[in-house]
């Protein structure tokens, strides 16, 4: 989230699309509620099914599986059109005035430089016309051809009313409807929020879907004031810090590029000139000659001309003493990637299958149950040679080499059987302590990174993962010991040191690494401003630097402060002594623009939703009385301090973009398939597209080509989703009695029309197939869903819970074992929220 | 006080969706002064953060402890009404919670562990059909010679580059982690800072699915 959940009840309008809030996000619909009691705010939920979030909505429009960008890009036209754009916002904080390289184009919906063979774009001419300095051109009229603004306008010329309801299946009244209501908040004295989760991103567009909110925003001068932003509602409690921490194959912890195998990766001075926006044609042989550079501030960096201190901040944290500027900081302890490969999930299971990896760890997660084309993903485990499983229970993926974990309702001669003697793998198991069972931190949706303290002792002899993996750690490091080889030196000279005086792992040694410390006392570094380049910090995710502070010869960490009064003055909820959020406890990021340019005026009509303000009377430093002008106000501000009226960075509220500005264009490698969204249909499509030349986005890999289901056989569109009582695989929630009862069965729910059709009743026992596998569950025909109307035709959409497996209180067949292996051209997430199935009577 | 199964369906199932303050029938109200009463009777109230869905209600954990404060068991689990996310309330999971430790036999009304809790490492040999219960440090040490098999066989330190020059890679493509997102910050970064240490690529979490 840019904005946080108790924030919702500052919106006068929330687009809810590709989530049930109410039913997932609970306690998000109680601020939204608060929103509409307290300001008549409306909302609005667009969603292929009628849900629980629809009925508390004040409008409900349906919309297809998988068609968001057709759908939003028609809302981009309408804005532009009707000029309800929010004009000052947009040409002050966002690239619309930027000129636009000659080269660049689009037609018949393929940008300029792609590649067929390679299903890739040479994003070369994605990029802006520049001066000599490399500044990028700009034109403020708006008018110049080649400005982004218009750009953007010819490029959704073609998603009109018309054609977008033909795409989406929307009735035009509704779609209508929503544009009104939703794009009022492009009026400077009102905001609006949108909320999405995973039916907005599981898509083979989906970083697109997701930008293309962002658009809509920026547009509506909507981002980073109260009530509004861009929200994601994540779905595990600490996704957002398993992020942070860079569990995750493309980056390490703070958002950096993880290393890659190529020569500009070669050491670690050629690593950050990389990694540092506009430092690649700068003059430097060395880290001093750099820093002078930095120093200057070089023109197109954004606040990322931190990263060297981020990334050498980084490399002391992990290996302490050895970390020295003879050996670059350890840099080539960081393994470096082959970036001819991709290792995200759906690869890393492909290459499971194909034999090429023996072992394998599971830290509570469930892929039997949640990945892709789970018949596959279960199939690849039997070629592990060992697992290490670290949860509660036995979940579906620690007992997959079971007799029953190869049972299938409906047989199928495609999907293989298995019996434990086939199966070589050895699986070691390792009971983990609960949630309350130990203590730490997490990361919720809108970044408050709270404590969780310990209120029961863990069950029989389960651990903590800490424990867990710190004393995994120093196995390892033992079983190193004494080894002289240089390919064993990133373990040998590993910092892994968080024991107490005791021998019993210290939660607060962690925490001090990973929020940061100075290498000469070991107190807390105060904040990501004051980190280095030269060794002398070491900070483990620069992005929680601030987290610890030291007062009176104690160390706090404010993750763990309560104090849950409302800090801001006009009761906008910021509550930024409850917690700590990152960055720097800022509560809504980009808060820049909940002020005018000139950082004195409110948005007219709009006062108390100012975050921030530039108070010119006021001194930022008391060292340096003379320079009057200063940042005040109730939240954090989140953008390049100190600063004046006459730097660019006054007007530049997007600190971590080297153009400073809200991207309505995405210029150069930001996105892998295209600048602007563009409407394509899912792999699996009941349709053509009818919006341009391409069905499947063209930038995205395609693994299994011949396992593309086609309407002859399966001609219904499956998605998947949740329900309030369960969670995820259902392990943490199948396996409590009480939520076990209240939905004890894997079901499918239909429309009335496609039950008649088919001769299904509620209660039946129905099958679902597709190319991957065949399931069966309980049918549940409801008016929530109705028939979508696609280029004239009649189509059919079917959903299905996502939560089940054979283990646990409550079983059943999971959907999973139907979705395919493709993914996202940018993230490579899985397309689980639309593909091709048929359904019958079992 | 005891919950049971149908009770809980009875307090929670009509509110499931909506938000309403769970009431379990427990007579002590979460206020912070009911909780400084509670800890001169060997309760305690522990504040935590909801393990579901990630908007971070806060809930409290009401525990027995014995004289000398030893944990016993627990006594209920209710939404933290110092929390501003949730002031209190919690949907039909977080109040659930208590179930991820303890139960209610169901015809007894018996408090005890929850039965699928595993209590103890288990071990599956290859080609076995069954676990064996094994301790933690067998089961440690032989995870790690596991690791260093693998990482040493497949281990690449060095590659050449397309311009003839050699670069240090050290990585294995051999070993995979996944998961996660459900571990605490702390436990999140141990683990990303020892795999990458491992020299480990096939590195992933549930942000990516
Ligand atoms: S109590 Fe419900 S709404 Fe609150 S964090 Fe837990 S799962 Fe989410």
């Amino acid at each position: 989230m840019t904005n946080h959940i108790v924030d919702l009840k500052n919106t006068d309008c929330a687009l809810i699309m590709g989530s049930n809030a109410a039913e997932n996000h609970p306690i998000s619909m109680r601020w939204l509620l608060k929103a509409r009691e307290n300001r008549g705010a409306k909302i609005i939920h667009v969603d292929p099914r009628f849900t629980r979030t629809s009925a508390r909505s004040d409008i409900y429009c349906p919309m297809r599986s998988g068609t968001d960008i057709a759908f939003l890009g028609g809302m981009i036209k309408y804005i532009i059109d009707n000029e309800l754009y929010h004009k000052d916002y947009v040409v002050n904080y966002t690239n619309a005035a930027f000129l636009v390289k000659e080269e660049y184009g689009f037609e018949d919906g393929l940008f300029t430089g792609y590649d067929a063979e390679k299903r890739k774009y040479d994003v070369s001419s994605w990029d802006y016309q520049v001066d000599e300095a490399g500044l990028p051109l700009k034109d403020l009229s708006l008018q110049d051809p080649r400005c982004v603004f218009q750009l953007m306008k010819k490029h959704y010329e073609r998603y009109d009313i018309e054609t977008v309801c033909k795409i989406t299946g929307t009735p035009k009244n509704k779609y209508l409807e929503v544009l009104k209501t939703f794009c009022a908040t492009g009026a400077p004295d009102k905001t609006g929020t949108i909320m999405y989760a995973m039916g907005i991103t599981q898509h083979t567009v989906g970083s697109q879907n997701v930008r293309s909110f962002a658009m809509v925003q920026l547009l509506l001068g909507n981002m980073g004031r109260p009530g509004g932003g861009v929200n994601a509602l994540r779905g595990e409690n600490n996704v957002q810090g398993a992020t942070d921490m860079a569990l995750l194959f493309h980056i390490i912890p703070g958002y950096i590029d993880s290393p890659i195998s190529n020569a500009a990766n070669k050491d670690l001075l050629s690593f950050i000139r990389a990694q540092t926006p506009g430092a690649a044609k700068l003059p430097f042989t060395n880290l001093e000659e750099f820093r002078a550079l930095v120093k200057a501030g070089f023109p197109n960096s954004g606040f990322k001309i931190n990263t060297s201190k981020w990334v050498i901040s980084l490399l002391k944290a992990w290996w302490g003493k050895a970390a020295t500027l003879d050996n670059d900081f350890g840099y080539h302890y960081l393994p470096k990637r082959d970036g001819n490969k991709n290792y995200s999930h759906i690869a890393l299971f492909e290459a499971m299958h194909r034999g090429e990896i023996d072992g394998l760890f599971v830290n509570g997660t469930n892929p039997v149950v949640g990945g892709p084309n789970a018949n596959k993903e279960q199939e690849a485990l039997t070629k592990l040679k060992w697992m290490v499983s670290v949860d509660l229970w036995l979940n579906e993926t620690a007992d997959y080499w079971t007799y029953q974990g190869w049972e299938r309702t409906v047989k199928n001669p495609d999907v293989p059987t298995y019996t434990p003697a086939d199966i070589q793998t050895e699986v070691f198991f390792l009971p983990a302590a609960a949630v309350y069972e130990k203590e730490g931190t997490a990361a919720q949706t809108g970044r408050w990174v709270q404590f969780r303290w310990k209120g029961a002792d863990p069950v029989g002899e389960s651990k903590a993962d800490l424990w867990i993996y710190n004393e995994l750690g120093k196995r390892i490091k033992k079983l190193y010991a004494g080894s002289t080889k240089p390919q064993d030196e990133p373990i040998v000279n590993l910092d892994w040191n968080y024991d107490d005086e005791h021998g019993h792992d210290d939660i607060m040694k962690v925490a001090l690494e990973l929020c940061g410390y100075n290498v000469a006392d070991g107190t807390p570094v105060e904040g990501f401003a004051k980190l280095s380049d030269d060794g002398s910090t070491a900070c483990g995710c620069w992005v929680y630097c601030g987290a610890m502070t030291y007062k009176d010869g104690k160390i706090i960490y404010k993750t763990q402060n309560r104090d849950n009064k409302d800090n801001s003055k006009t009761g906008l909820g910021l509550y930024s002594n409850w917690a700590w959020a990152w960055p720097m406890n800022r509560r809504i990021v980009y808060n820049r623009c909940s002020v005018q340019p000139d950082g004195m005026t409110p948005w007219p009509g709009d006062e108390e939703r100012q975050l921030i303000r530039w108070d010119p009377t006021i001194p930022a430093d008391p060292k340096k009385p003379e320079a009057l002008g200063s940042w005040v106000g109730d939240d954090v501000p989140d953008f390049l301090k100190p600063t004046s009226p006459d730097k660019p960075a006054f007007t530049g509220p997007f600190i971590m973009r080297p153009e400073l500005k809200g991207c309505l264009f995405a210029p150069k490698s930001a996105m892998k398939d295209g600048p602007f969204p563009e409407h394509y249909e899912p792999w699996e499509s009941p349709t053509e597209n009818i919006m341009n030349k391409q069905n499947l986005n063209p930038a995205t890999k395609i693994w299994e080509p011949d396992k593309q289901g086609t309407t002859d056989k399966y001609p219904i569109i499956g998605t998947t989703y949740r329900v309030v009582e369960h969670w995820q695989t259902g392990a943490l929630t199948r396996n409590l009695p009480w939520l076990a009862e209240l939905m004890p069965d894997m079901m499918v729910e239909l429309s009335e029309q496609l039950a008649k059709e088919k001769g299904i009743k509620n209660g039946h026992k129905v099958v679902i197939s597709t190319t991957r596998g065949d399931i069966e569950a309980v049918a549940c025909v409801t008016k929530r869903f109705k028939p979508f109307i696609v280029n004239g035709k009649t189509v059919h959409e079917i959903g299905l819970l996502w939560h089940y497996g054979f283990k646990g209180y409550a079983t059943g067949d999971p959907a999973n074992r139907l979705t395919p292996h493709i993914g996202d051209a940018n993230t490579m997430i899985p397309e689980y929220k639309a593909w091709l199935c048929d359904i019958r009577r079992a | 006080m005891k919950v049971t199964r149908r009770q809980f369906l009875k307090v929670t199932g009509a509110t499931a969706a909506g938000f309403a303050l769970v009431d379990l029938g427990f007579d002590l109200q979460a206020t912070a002064s009911a909780a400084k009463e509670l800890r001169i009777k060997n309760v305690t109230p522990t504040p935590t953060v909801c393990p579901y869905c990630a908007s971070g209600c806060g809930l409290v954990i009401y525990a027995e402890r014995d004289a000398n404060g030893k944990f016993v068991k627990l006594l209920s689990v209710h939404g933290d009404p110092d929390n501003p996310i949730n002031q209190g309330g919690a949907c039909s999971k977080g109040a659930a919670m208590f179930n991820l430790r303890e139960i209610y036999d169901e015809r007894t009304g018996e408090q005890m562990i929850n039965p699928k809790r595993v209590q103890k490492p288990l071990y599956r040999a290859p080609g076995s059909d069954k676990w064996e219960e094994k301790d933690w440090d067998w089961m440690l040490a032989r995870i790690a010679e596991r690791v260093k098999e693998t990482r040493d066989s497949s281990f690449i330190h060095k590659e050449k580059l397309e311009d003839g020059n050699e670069i240090i890679v050290n990585r294995t493509e051999r070993i995979a982690s996944i998961g996660g997102s459900g571990l605490d910050n702390e436990e999140c970064y141990i683990l990303s800072k020892m795999m990458r240490a491992l020299g480990l690529v096939y590195l992933e979490t549930q942000a990516r699915i």
